[in-house]
């Protein structure tokens, strides 16, 4: 090592300082350990600071904050505990040992970690990735850069606008853009539901008269320079565009709002098994991976609705971390956990089956009254509608798992009452 | 009063920037004239990137006789550039050994060009092992050792960097649009109109391009026309690249090297081009085009992972009528030089080409004098993402802004954004092809708000004049209501 390089020794480096990492952090700090947050930012809040709508915090605090006072709650508690948080500063490497190289204001520092919480986040999807053809002109950009250029440095990128996706960013980003007096000429899903939430469709596109086209997406974009507009076209069952139904609408900015990408460099570069589904990394119900001591919360282990299912699973991820810096041994997570019928994936993917856990997933196709059950028990959870935009969180009891700890694999499914 | 040079090159593409490096070494005043904001981004910017070995053009050919030698000069001119070249070796492969009488007059053509190493593999196995993905079909290759792979963006900007270091004149955001022949007694050639100066010159180099064909026309040389015709291609995740080793392509048909899957110079794997002539010069996509080169691509390697596409884009050929290169003093306008109709393989020509031009140059009458302050280095931006600990220590202690990561995905930081824009980066694409910045897996979803404001910062412009790639191609409509 360089002499120049200082080094550190954690009880737990949380790197990223988002409502999962904050979470983390906390926890561990309350619960005496020695914790780091290395936040790449100049603040804490993660993408909170640039989400000033409301509607953050009805599960966990039953009042509805914006991002920017929910991250204050953690910001102002982490700024009394004994979290050492690192701003302005970028994990360089990350090795299976938990140690790492982390560049900071002041230079290098190599840091050895009894435990790591990866709490990186996301990204959203880019244009390239969905392959739409056509020209490469300015004012195509995805949703949530859209959201930091207007709500954080102040400006607004176009003023007649069309938005790809009907994920939650899109939805908020059209009455955003709507306030301040651009024109969202629509909003197009090549799906034939809404993948964001339904409050978000009604108070972000109906309460402003914003049309919704199902089953379309937009299939070429004009310009060289500027965006000067985009073909919008229905697609069939198979998410194929239909010839003959373009349809050319001028605008100068298209949005992208079609899906976020568990942020899982760290999570590779380090070993650990990935899922294919969620693209962030196989955890138990502490949300620890296959390598010994990594853990991952909050939208770097899937992508989640609400940041109060964030925050919880930050908790979560703190107290797994704890308990593995302070060897106190996890529960072996040995059963696996499967995605049956309807049921796109399921968080975590394994579990000891000794600790009540929480669930969460994502169904595959939209269903009326509907149990979530494991197979070939007598657990199961009612809901009225469950649809792929809707992240479904369970818990299972103590008491329930009493009743199938003989089984060797959970497998949950979805199915009609009728 | 306007300029005056003794040559005015008119685009800075590959040819434009390597002619006028080539001419900074004489005691000369050269100008270039472009219409865009930076070097390179016709042409050079957008194709396969690839130095052939010299095979494919016809034995005669204008073409013939710059390939081979230009390829032999690449090492020499990248390293003293600094700029990435591999020399990968290239397949030509087929899955039908009737076939195998096209790759041996393929061999003959490449021998009679004066490519060495060319050899064709039959054994199964020594082909898995130069490139062990390919489909399991192909039963001969064409191997060509000395093909090799460049980033011909990065290699216009530093001939350009390198020129204007040994004193060449650029002018950007300059297009000509129109040239004059003087009269004798005005004692130089030509005056040249663009974007609104007049300059005056003794030789002019119509090094435009597509546009080459109307910038001969301004002198009255009807004696070639250029039809652009596009090549689309895909550009895959650097997660990736390791899965395709070498240049491959399909057997070539009459109008192209068919679609082939190489890797890239700077990482990740390009599939492309098709061939699609236009009436009218398009750099944009479309469906059935890369649809044509997924295919194409699949081909050659049909487990590859598409699910790593990053993004697509299209690039134009200048093809000259005669489909071949277009080298030499105009016919109809004395000192008037035509480097014209440079499609491929014209990035592998163009150090060849560039010392022929200064011969023709020369004979034309022109007086070259060495200028002994002619330094042939260029060094590279420093760059952050390659740099071991020890490199980084002693980069972030010499600059602040070194410790400030502004691109993620490619680790980027201020830094070498600023020395780019310092060395000539006026725009977020100049940016990109200088430091990689937006060309990772984010594709600038994340850096982009901050790269306006180093932009505006540095150039001392609002953030509303920051463009993507010049002219209408603003980023930020207006400031909110709120204006924070």
């Amino acid at each position: 090592m360089n002499s120049n390089t200082k080094s550190l020794k954690k009880d737990i480096v949380v790197v990223g300082g988002g409502p999962a990492g904050m979470a983390a952090g906390l926890r561990g700090a309350e619960e005496g350990a020695e914790v780091m947050i290395v936040e790449r930012d100049i603040e804490l809040g993660g993408i909170l600071n640039q989400c000033i709508h409301n509607g953050f915090g009805v599960e966990i605090y039953g009042e509805e904050l914006t991002g920017p006072e929910y991250a204050e709650r953690f910001t102002s508690q982490i700024g009394e505990s004994t979290v050492d948080v690192r701003l302005n500063t970028f994990v360089l490497s990350m090795q299976p040992d938990k140690s790492m190289t982390l560049l900071t204001p002041n230079g290098l520092l190599e840091v050895e970690a009894e435990a790591v919480v990866l709490a990186t986040g996301a990204r959203e999807r880019s244009r390239g990735e969905i392959r739409i053809p056509g020209g490469r002109p300015s004012g195509v950009m995805p949703a949530g850069t859209a959201q930091e250029l207007i709500n954080k440095k102040g400006f607004l990128p176009g003023k007649r606008v069309f938005v790809l996706g009907s994920g939650d960013i899109g939805l908020i980003i059209s009455r955003r853009l709507t306030w301040e007096g651009a024109e969202v000429v629509g909003v197009a899903e090549i799906m034939d539901y809404p993948t964001g939430l339904n409050r978000n469709v009604v108070q972000c596109l109906h309460d402003y008269d914003i049309p919704l086209h199902l089953s379309h997406t937009v299939t070429d974009i004009y310009g060289s320079d500027r965006l000067k507009g985009i073909k919008l076209s229905r697609v069939d069952d198979g998410m194929q565009p239909v010839e003959g139904t373009g349809k050319d609408i001028d605008v100068d900015l298209l949005l992208l709002s079609v899906g976020l990408v568990p942020e899982n460099d760290f999570f590779k570069e380090t070993g650990v098994t990935l899922s294919e589904k969620t693209r962030g990394p196989i955890v138990d119900e502490w949300f620890q991976t296959d390598v010994p001591g990594i853990f991952g919360c909050g939208n770097s282990v899937h992508i989640e609705d609400l940041v109060d299912w964030v925050t919880m699973d930050g908790f979560r991820a703190g107290d797994g971390a704890v308990a593995y810096a302070g060897n106190d041994s996890l529960p072996n997570p040995e059963k696996e956990v499967i995605a049956g019928e309807n049921i796109n994936y399921v968080v975590p993917q394994k579990v000891s089956g000794e600790d009540p856990f929480r669930f969460a997933l994502r169904v595959e196709e939209p269903m009326e009254n509907v149990d979530i059950s494991i197979k070939g028990t007598d657990i199961s959870f009612f809901q009225r509608i469950v649809t792929p935009g809707e992240m479904e969180v369970e818990e299972v009891s103590k008491d329930d798992l009493a009743k199938i700890k003989e089984l060797e694999e959970f497998e949950f499914e979805v199915k009609g009452r009728n | 009063m306007s300029d005056r040079y003794d040559v005015i090159i008119v685009g800075a593409g590959i040819i434009g920037t390597g002619i006028a490096r080539e001419l900074s070494r004489y005691k000369l005043d050269v100008g270039v004239l472009e219409k865009k904001p930076d070097v390179g981004w016709g042409t050079t910017k957008a194709n396969s990137g690839i130095i052939h070995a010299g095979y494919d053009a016809k034995p005669g050919t204008v073409k013939s006789s710059f390939s081979a030698p230009g390829n032999k000069m690449y090492e020499k001119w990248t390293e003293v550039l600094s700029v990435p070249f591999k020399r990968l070796g290239s397949f030509v492969s087929t899955e039908d050994e009737s076939q195998l009488g096209k790759l041996e007059k393929l061999l003959e053509q490449g021998e009679e060009n004066g490519v060495e190493g060319l050899e064709i593999i039959t054994d199964r196995r020594k082909i898995e092992e130069l490139e062990p993905n390919i489909t399991k079909g192909v039963e001969a290759v064409l191997y060509a050792p000395t093909a090799g792979v460049v980033a011909p963006y990065k290699l216009s900007i530093a001939l350009y960097e390198n020129a204007r270091a040994n004193g060449v004149d650029f002018q950007f955001n300059s297009p000509v649009n129109d040239i004059t022949k003087t009269s004798e007694a005005d004692g130089f050639e030509f005056y040249v109109e663009a974007g609104g100066s007049r300059y005056e010159g003794d030789y002019v180099i119509n090094a435009a391009g597509i546009y080459s064909g109307k910038i001969a026309d301004m002198v009255g040389d009807d004696s070639f026309s250029i039809f652009p015709a596009r090549g689309e291609y895909y550009l895959l995740d650097s997660e990736i690249e390791e899965y395709v080793r070498r240049i491959n392509f399909p057997l070539p048909t009459e109008e192209s090297k068919g679609i082939l899957v190489t890797p890239a110079a700077e990482g990740s794997i390009i599939f492309g081009p098709n061939h699609q002539p236009l009436d009218k010069p398009s750099v944009a996509t479309t469906q059935t085009g890369l649809d044509q080169v997924l295919n194409g691509a699949m081909k050659l390697f049909p487990d590859i992972d598409t699910s790593k596409i990053r993004t697509n884009f299209a690039g134009l050929r200048a093809k000259a009528g005669s489909d071949d290169f277009v080298i030499g003093e105009s016919g109809a306008a004395r000192n008037f030089i035509n480097v014209a109709g440079i499609q491929s393989p014209g990035l592998t020509a163009a150090p060849a080409i560039s010392k022929h031009v200064i011969g023709i140059l020369e004979e034309s009458g022109l007086e070259l004098s060495e200028d002994p302050g002619f330094d042939p280095k260029r060094e590279p931006i420093p760059k952050f993402a390659e740099m071991d600990t020890e490199e980084i220590v002693s980069y972030t202690d010499k600059y602040e802004a070194a410790k400030d990561i502004v691109c993620r995905c490619e680790e980027v930081t201020r830094a070498e954004i600023e020395e780019a824009i310092d060395r000539g980066a006026t725009t977020l694409d100049g940016i990109k092809f200088r430091t990689r910045s937006r060309m990772g897996s984010c594709q600038g979803g994340f850096c982009t708000p901050r790269l306006i404001e180093i932009l505006a910062d540095k150039l001392g412009i609002s953030p509303k004049e920051v463009t993507k790639k010049g002219d209408n191609s603003y980023l930020l409509a207006e400031e909110t209501k709120k204006g924070e």
